[in-house]
């Protein structure tokens, strides 16, 4: 790991590059990379050259956009995505947002016009058809908010044939907002994501250009990028592509070129105070060069980004499969500009930490891993974001899972400290029990009830989902299932049924039984112990004392399960006796109840539900097991601590005294 | 000077280790409010937590953040119990002020009052230390406007500045600043009610104009006696939480328990040897000549212990 502050960088900059300055990502020696095998069918070529202006933060910007029509059809009418509308009092996004929240934004939260965002096309014009810039209209696919304005459509004079090229050129102004929802400026940061005008997906033989909601991420084709950004010479550019050069302007500006290939976005930051943390990693498709932007008073969390981030290479490399671009770029979003965290686009993600992170709360490290996995899912298995959530969300949070219990220890891979740990498992499951019951997986993202149903679900239960079907399938084989969907699918838009059909020809079962409740269904998972007891068998007959044997020396011992939940799962049950003999019972679930009983010279001590403790998805463990002796260590525990906390509030109110 | 506050120091440390039955008491009486608090939520987690195998990896063997959501969780929210830890907190704060009367005498006349005694004392001044909490909530909406203003300003510098450093430098000044500034209000209305106490002063605001005199004028020597007092106190508090989360395992209910109440008993034993110390220093105050300045003579028409103590 290198850490190059940034005044150091100048001068070594200025000395090598000769009018060459700060940037963050050395240009690539191996400029050669688009003679290689393209990786994804390259539906669009984007060429953008835009111009900063880090006062006002708005970008004036011309874009060049190739479309190969490779739909099987003429294609006569093209959406575009204009995100930045959404940024807007009564765009379909801040009416959500104002009836049910999204990520850092509380429901009923009151309009800021330092949010405003918008992005304006001045210019609409097609090689061969001419200017069609009064052509353009707002259409709302999604809702009949006509005063939304995040989709527009141009039907140009004649259709392009299939396999044929169309050339769209276009000028468009962007003002950036103060930073919400992934996007905008801090001070004199600015996170520029889906800011340029952007066409719509083909995709089940129709177009697919969702409005931009509240709760719904993005979807786009693959492609090419080329991108230059004229901006002020002090700033440090991090950006979702290789650097191809940097040029001083001579006029206190500068220009980055940028070239990305076999992606579906581009996005780029940019701030004077970033300092460049540079580090390699190589896996089994080559050398990925690693940038970390570090923004002020955080740097010392800069070693604990980067452990994460070659830790996390290191395993989706091994168990799902190769990182073939050959760059990652990191963005530490600055303190007040936190709502740009967390997010990920293609080679480039946002994390997020606080000038003080304690080693045991395990956030920034989790975060990041979060937003890397996106790279697999969403940046190079290019699912519906609208549509498909969980398959992005969903299936990450469960690589999360499964990576950071590898890095940082099944307990303790979200809080290890002294006083209490809790793991990614736990983690997601009580994301999913915060709204368990009010949406399937499988629903688009608008539709959700509201933002902690979505959150919960498409996260938390999807994650929890698939952490339950280890137990059906086991592990390693749903790893080998996420192995091969990746793939089979990546540089491309697979379904949700893809990803379950992959898993069930891994598996070799038929596991729609699971997914109709899980991934379709909204049943709740609730097993529990009801009953647990010990009779004597002959029992009208007197002992002979109260402790010793009954007559006959022999037991009816009754052990009752009941199905609190709707959903349905075959279920073990260990019945544990006082002579250290174990029972285990696989029962179906499917009936509302079931009674075992045991005739034994052995008094049954303790029943439990799942005791490899594998069924993630069930609502309660506490009422999973229960013991014929009281054990109150738990309660005592709880108790003294209530105690504790009395006390000490007592005697704060005592001091005014 | 430094000989005499160094003699306070640990002579009232001293004082209340001798009158430590008053100490014992007032603890006593907190657990077992505190342990009628608990009583709602035991009631509530028993039978959740009692017969099931989960309670103990995830509550005892290992403190799980995530089985403590289960169980405050919806749909039973077992940990929701509503505010009974308040009123049972209220009550100890009546208690205290019922009791800081006795305390105060036990000190002053440096003897054990019996159980009468002491409750006699206690009622005696209940009233007058009861408008003294009236005017200790005035004074500090002062304080606590200094407060909310410091966390306006610290806002304001939180959204100017890319660094997140001058908003934690500002914050932590102004956390001290308000820190000192209800340390110095207390050092007063403590030393009002000592003046209450050693001069069997019926009239609350003339103690207040007094003990705002008798600190004005010794102000370095008592903030420094009160502060060290409370520096060691907050040392103990620190270092027993870091003995109990670090050295005390998960399982260890009983060692808890015991370490959990020792540092409760010895917070509460740093309010009181403040209160001892106050209470010297006064008294040495009293008899060094220059205080006449200060302190008026006791009244002969009020029985004074003041005189009694000369």
């Amino acid at each position: 790991m290198r850490v190059a502050p940034i005044r150091v960088a100048w001068l070594l900059l200025v000395l090598v590059a000769s009018g060459n300055i700060a940037f963050a990502q050395a240009p690539n020696a191996t400029a050669t990379r688009s003679e290689k095998q393209p990786l994804s069918v390259r539906v669009v070529g984007y060429q953008i050259d835009a111009k900063y202006d880090a006062v006002k933060h708005t970008i004036n910007a011309s874009e060049v956009l190739t479309y190969k029509n490779l739909t099987g059809q003429p294609q006569q009418t093209f959406p575009f995505h204009l995100y930045l509308n959404a940024f807007q009092p009564q765009s379909t996004f801040m009416t959500e947002v104002r009836l049910q929240g999204t990520r850092g934004t509380g429901a009923d939260s009151s309009w800021d016009p330092k949010h405003f965002g918008s992005i304006t096309v001045s210019k609409f014009a097609v090689d061969g058809a001419g200017d069609l810039t009064n052509k353009m209209e707002f259409i709302h696919p999604d809702d009949q908010n006509t005063n939304d304005k995040t989709v527009f459509q141009v039907t140009l004079p004649k259709p392009v044939p299939p396999g044929a090229s169309v050339t769209f050129h276009l000028d468009f102004q962007d003002q950036m907002p103060e930073v919400l929802e992934r996007t905008g400026y801090a001070h004199d940061f600015v996170m520029v994501g889906q800011w340029f005008p952007k066409v719509g997906v083909w995709w089940k033989n129709a177009w697919n250009c969702h409005q931009f909601h509240a709760n719904t991420e993005f979807f786009a084709d693959f492609g090419t990028f080329d991108v230059k950004i004229t901006l002020p010479q002090n700033e440090v550019v991090g950006a979702g592509g290789d650097l191809v050069s940097t040029v001083s302007n001579g006029d206190g500006t500068k220009t980055v070129t940028f070239h990305s290939e076999d992606v579906h976005d581009f996005s780029w930051s940019a701030s004077p105070t970033f300092t460049d943390v540079e580090d390699s990693w190589t896996g089994s498709a080559g050398e990925v060069k690693i940038h970390i932007l570090m923004s002020p008073g955080h740097l010392g969390t800069a070693k604990r980004y980067l452990q994460a981030l070659k830790g996390t290479l290191h395993l989706f490399d091994e168990w799902y499969g190769p990182y073939p671009y050959d760059r990652i770029t990191v963005i530490d979003p600055p303190h007040g500009g936190l709502d740009a965290g967390g997010m990920e686009y293609p080679t480039l993600v946002t994390a997020g930490t606080s000038w003080f992170v304690p080693k045991g709360l395990l956030l920034p490290e989790g975060v990041l891993e979060h937003e890397f996995g996106h790279q697999y899912w969403y940046g190079m298995v290019a699912t519906n974001e609208f549509e498909d959530a969980w398959l992005d969300e969903g299936i990450n949070s469960y690589t999360e899972v499964k990576i950071m219990n590898e890095l940082y220890g099944f307990n303790t891979s979200v809080v290890k400290t002294h006083w209490g740990t809790m793991g990614e498992p736990e983690e997601q499951r009580m994301t999913y029990m915060t709204r368990p019951d009010a949406d399937p997986i499988a629903r688009f993202a608008w539709q959700y009830m509201g933002s902690s149903s979505y959150g919960g679900v498409t996260y938390g239960k999807t994650a929890t989902m698939l952490l339950t079907l280890e137990k059906i399938i086991g592990e390693d084989t749903l790893r080998r299932a996420i192995h091969t969907y990746f793939m089979r699918y990546r540089f491309t838009h697979p379904t949700g049924e893809d990803f379950l059909k992959t898993i069930e020809e891994v598996s070799g079962q038929n596991l729609r039984w699971y997914f109709d409740q899980s991934v379709y269904g909204t049943q709740i998972l609730d097993y529990e112990v009801l009953g647990v007891n010990a009779d004597p068998l002959n029992w009208w007959e007197k002992r002979q004392s109260r402790s010793g044997p009954p007559p006959g020396g022999m037991y009816r011992n009754t052990v009752l399960i009941h199905r609190n939940g709707d959903f349905i799962f075959p279920e073990d049950i260990q019945v544990k006796f006082e002579n250290g003999e174990t029972v285990i019972e696989h029962w179906d679930g499917r009936d509302r109840w079931i009674r075992y009983t045991y005739d034994k010279g052995s008094k049954v001590i303790s029943a439990e539900i799942d005791p490899d403790h594998k069924v993630w998805l069930d609502r309660s463990f506490f009422n999973n097991s229960m013991t014929v002796k009281q054990d109150t260590h738990a309660t005592r525990k709880l108790s003294d601590l209530w105690v504790f906390g009395t006390e000490c509030l007592g005697q704060l109110l005592a001091w005014l005294t | 000077m430094a000989n005499g506050q160094s003699g306070v120091f640990v002579g009232s440390a001293g004082l209340v280790w001798r009158r430590q039955r008053v100490l014992w008491w007032v603890f006593v009486v907190n657990l077992i409010l505190a342990s009628f608090a608990a009583r709602t939520i035991t009631s509530r987690v028993a039978p959740v937590l009692n017969h099931s195998l989960a309670s103990i990896p995830l509550l005892v063997q290992g403190f799980h953040v995530s089985a403590m959501d289960e169980l405050g969780g919806p749909p039973a929210e077992y940990l929701t119990v509503g505010p009974t830890h308040v009123y049972y907190s209220v009550i100890f704060f009546f208690f205290m002020l019922l009791a800081t009367g006795g305390i105060l005498e036990a000190y002053w006349r440096d003897s054990s009052p019996t159980t009468g005694e002491f409750f006699q004392s206690g009622g005696n001044y209940f009233w007058r230390f009861f408008r003294l909490v009236i005017f200790l909530l005035l004074v500090l909406i002062p304080v606590g406007i200094v407060a909310v203003a410091a966390r306006g300003i610290g806002n304001v510098i939180d959204e100017k500045s890319i660094s997140p450093f001058p908003w934690v430098w500002f914050e932590l000044g102004s956390v001290l600043l308000v820190v000192f500034l209800l340390m110095s209000v207390r050092l007063w209305f403590d030393m009002a009610e000592i003046i209450a106490v050693a001069e069997s002063e019926t009239r609350s605001r003339k103690c207040l104009r007094r003990g705002a005199k008798v600190v004005w004028h010794n102000f370095g020597s008592l903030f420094w006696l009160y502060f060290r007092i409370s520096f060691v106190g907050w040392l103990v508090f620190a270092s027993g939480m870091h003995f109990w989360v670090h050295h005390i395992g998960h399982a260890s209910i009983t060692k808890s328990l015991l370490v959990s109440q020792l540092i409760v008993l010895f917070w509460l034993g740093a309010r009181f040897w403040q209160r001892a110390s106050e209470t010297l220093w006064y008294k040495n105050y009293l008899s060094r000549p220059e205080s006449e300045s200060v302190a008026p003579a006791p009244s002969p028409y009020e029985p004074s212990l003041v005189a009694s103590a000369r």
